[in-house]
């Protein structure tokens, strides 16, 4: 097995589901953003997204934080120190398996 | 049911493009622009020492420092009362430099150059003005995705263009140029925003 594919064999399961792996990317380049921000740009239904936040931030990847805005309840997530560690690590793996097939 | 998931690099620049979808960026500039060539044009009609010259030229210094500073504030007063609720609130922090600026810097290093060589008829600031601007569209066009900037680059490039053209006076010029591409910019982001909010009907509040 080449070392591209090992990588990616190895990867971070958190990471390397489709729906974790979108929003660490949308979190990726911003210092945060809100529940109904991912839900519209990942198109997961309320619960679904829930679950992945959830499995985020148990991993230490994301912060969820609950504030208000006026009297509107509104959930930000920021993605961690080690959150983004994983999310270039496994982008780098990704490159490394298409670079590798030429 | 779940809608079908972008790709990791649509979605990466995402959150950049999300900021200028709504138009209201391209509302604000294009009033800051269109006051300016107000401005501009108040100074070129003005007698020198009249008070209306004077009214323009603090008007001109007013516009880019505190004009930008009341612009943002209302944008994100805004952005929070008509767009967050309907789409989402991004924190989008201190903004990250970007290699798109080296290009923008390139061309105004290149435009700034041209001037030795430029013929007569567009050696003046409204062609480097109009230029510029297109430039600058071009670049966020390039970054954000959204194919109505390249239109706005072009637009800008074309009125600078013209202004060098049509007028004889660097202030005429630039008057005019600041004026036409601030009035395209707030009808682009007028016709955004209208879109946008058609696509994203607010949320129904429960009023118990």
């Amino acid at each position: 097995m080449s070392e591209p594919i090992k990588s990616l064999v190895d990867a971070d399961r958190i990471v390397h589901e489709p729906a974790r792996l979108a929003i660490l990317a949308l979190l990726h380049s911003v210092r945060g953003a809100d529940f109904l921000f991912l839900q519209e740009e990942t198109g997961l239904t309320k619960g679904n997204l829930s679950s992945h936040l959830g499995r985020l931030e148990a991993a230490g990847y994301i912060d969820i934080e609950k504030t208000f805005q006026g009297k509107i309840p509104r959930t930000v997530c920021r993605i961690t120190a080690g959150g983004r560690r994983a999310f270039e690590s496994h982008c780098q793996a990704l490159r490394g398996v298409i670079e590798d097939r030429g | 049911m779940d809608k079908p998931m972008p790709s990791v690099t649509e979605l990466i620049n995402r959150p950049f493009r999300y900021f200028y979808e709504d138009g209201l960026v391209e509302l604000a500039v294009g009033t800051l622009f269109f006051t300016a060539g107000l401005a501009i044009g108040a100074w070129a009609v003005t007698p020198a020492w009249s008070p209306w010259r004077l009214a323009g030229v603090l008007l001109m210094v007013a516009i880019p420092t505190l004009g930008s500073v009341m612009f943002k504030r209302l944008v994100r007063t805004v952005k929070d009362r008509w767009i967050h609720p309907r789409t989402g609130f991004v924190d989008y922090g201190k903004p990250q430099p970007s290699g798109a600026r080296w290009v923008v810097i390139a061309g105004a290093s290149v435009l700034a150059l041209a001037a030795f060589v430029l013929p007569d008829r567009l050696n003046n600031m409204a062609f480097m003005e109009g230029a510029l601007l297109g430039l600058v569209m071009a670049s966020l066009a390039f970054r954000s995705r959204l194919p109505r900037y390249y239109l706005l680059a072009a637009i800008s490039a074309l009125i600078g263009l013209a202004a060098a053209l049509w007028f004889g006076s660097d202030l005429w010029g630039s008057a005019a140029t600041f004026g036409a591409i601030g009035a395209v910019m707030i009808l682009s982001g007028g016709c955004a925003l209208r879109r946008y909010l058609t696509a994203h009907p607010a949320p129904k509040v429960d009023r118990a």
